[in-house]
């Protein structure tokens, strides 16, 4: 996907025409809504990009026992609704004209799926962290998270 | 039930135990789905917040609602009431599967409220209740084009063998057992104004 600002824009007035009239995005125009989608999908991965070292040490913690798996995904919980409310504030920014030029790093892309997964995986082993299989997929994301950094 | 086969059941067992308050999902043209009680509590406390139920925010940005049955029963009633809002979208075709891809993966049921992107998780063998979320722009763009999603693309897939952390210093896991270079945190503005601990910029930032 070529992230096409000006698309983008006219994508989120498109979804608003249609919230205010009470209707889905998706029912209506499911191609149209899906772009927007992906444009979306592309400001999440920029934020998340941004805060990879943050994501890194926190796995560190919990690989290295610092951290138990109660609050290293406690942590992780947090980081997904943080990167959710900074995404809406950015496109609201967006939608008003307020951001000029914006272009989401292209390395963004690497870490695609992996605060997904990674919560899933939380949610998933809730109460159950000290299983070795929830420690073990930790371990495993980790090595590839790292090997996605060092590509760059 | 006798204790002995009590005492028997998983943790995950135990939560999928019938109660008196469990929330029967029953829409023509759709599988019968059951909203379980103790499934339910269990979930509320870190998940109840995308249901409107009230909620503290925690210092690392996450929501805590209290774990009580007055709110096991509202997030309840909020699952209960998801097939009837005006747009919600149901996902029980034959090929819907959670974290799809991985050791963890189940044919499901989902319940998508195209609104507020909550999503209702279903085992589509059993009907029961799994979990709920708030869905993020990749997961949903997951779910509609493939029918799943939760399994992580496969970062976490997999078993790394012999790999055992060391604990005396920061960094050592990765370069002392892993051999993959390690982030090295440094004071920086990333740090000092952002919060945010960084790698090292050289290995890691040059194009």
């Amino acid at each position: 996907m070529i992230y096409n600002q000006q698309r983008h824009i006219q994508l989120l007035k498109r979804s608003q025409d249609f919230k205010d009239q009470g209707k889905s995005f998706y029912k209506e125009s499911p191609e149209e809504s899906l772009q927007l989608s992906s444009y979306n999908a592309a400001v999440e991965e920029n934020i998340f990009w941004q805060q990879r070292y943050k994501v890194a040490e926190l796995m560190q913690d919990f690989l290295n026992r610092k951290i138990d798996g109660q609050k290293f995904c406690s942590r992780v919980f947090g980081l997904r609704r943080n990167l959710m409310i900074a995404s809406d504030k950015f496109l609201i920014q967006l939608g008003a004209g307020e951001v000029k030029d914006f272009q989401p790093d292209p390395r963004s892309k690497k870490l695609s799926g992996f605060l997904g997964g990674l919560f899933c995986y939380c949610d998933d082993f809730m109460e159950d962290y000290e299983n070795d299989q929830f420690y073990d997929a930790m371990q495993n994301g980790f090595l590839n998270f790292q090997k996605a950094l060092n590509e760059e | 039930m006798p204790h002995q086969e009590f005492t028997d059941l998983t943790k995950e067992e135990r939560r999928q135990l019938s109660h008196h308050h469990d929330k029967i999902i029953d829409v023509e043209g759709h599988q019968r789905l059951r909203v379980g009680f103790w499934q339910s509590r269990f979930k509320v406390a870190d998940h109840g917040a995308v249901h409107g139920l009230p909620y503290s925010v925690k210092n690392n940005g996450g929501t805590k609602t209290e774990k009580s049955d007055d709110n096991a029963l509202l997030m309840m009633q909020s699952i209960e009431d998801m097939p009837h809002r005006p747009n919600a979208i149901w996902f029980d075709q034959d090929d819907v599967t959670y974290q799809g891809g991985t050791d963890r993966e189940f044919p499901a049921v989902y319940i998508l409220d195209d609104d507020t992107k909550v999503v209702a998780v279903f085992n589509k063998q059993t009907g029961n209740f799994v979990t709920t979320c708030q869905l993020i722009e990749k997961e949903e763009i997951e779910l509609k084009t493939t029918h799943n999603f939760g399994g992580g693309e496969g970062w976490f897939s997999g078993q790394v063998k012999n790999l055992i952390p060391q604990q005396t210093a920061v960094n050592t896991f990765e370069s002392d057992v892993t051999g993959i270079t390690p982030i090295s945190p440094t004071s920086s503005f990333e740090n000092d104004v952002m919060g945010i601990t960084p790698i090292d910029n050289s290995q890691l930032d040059n194009p």
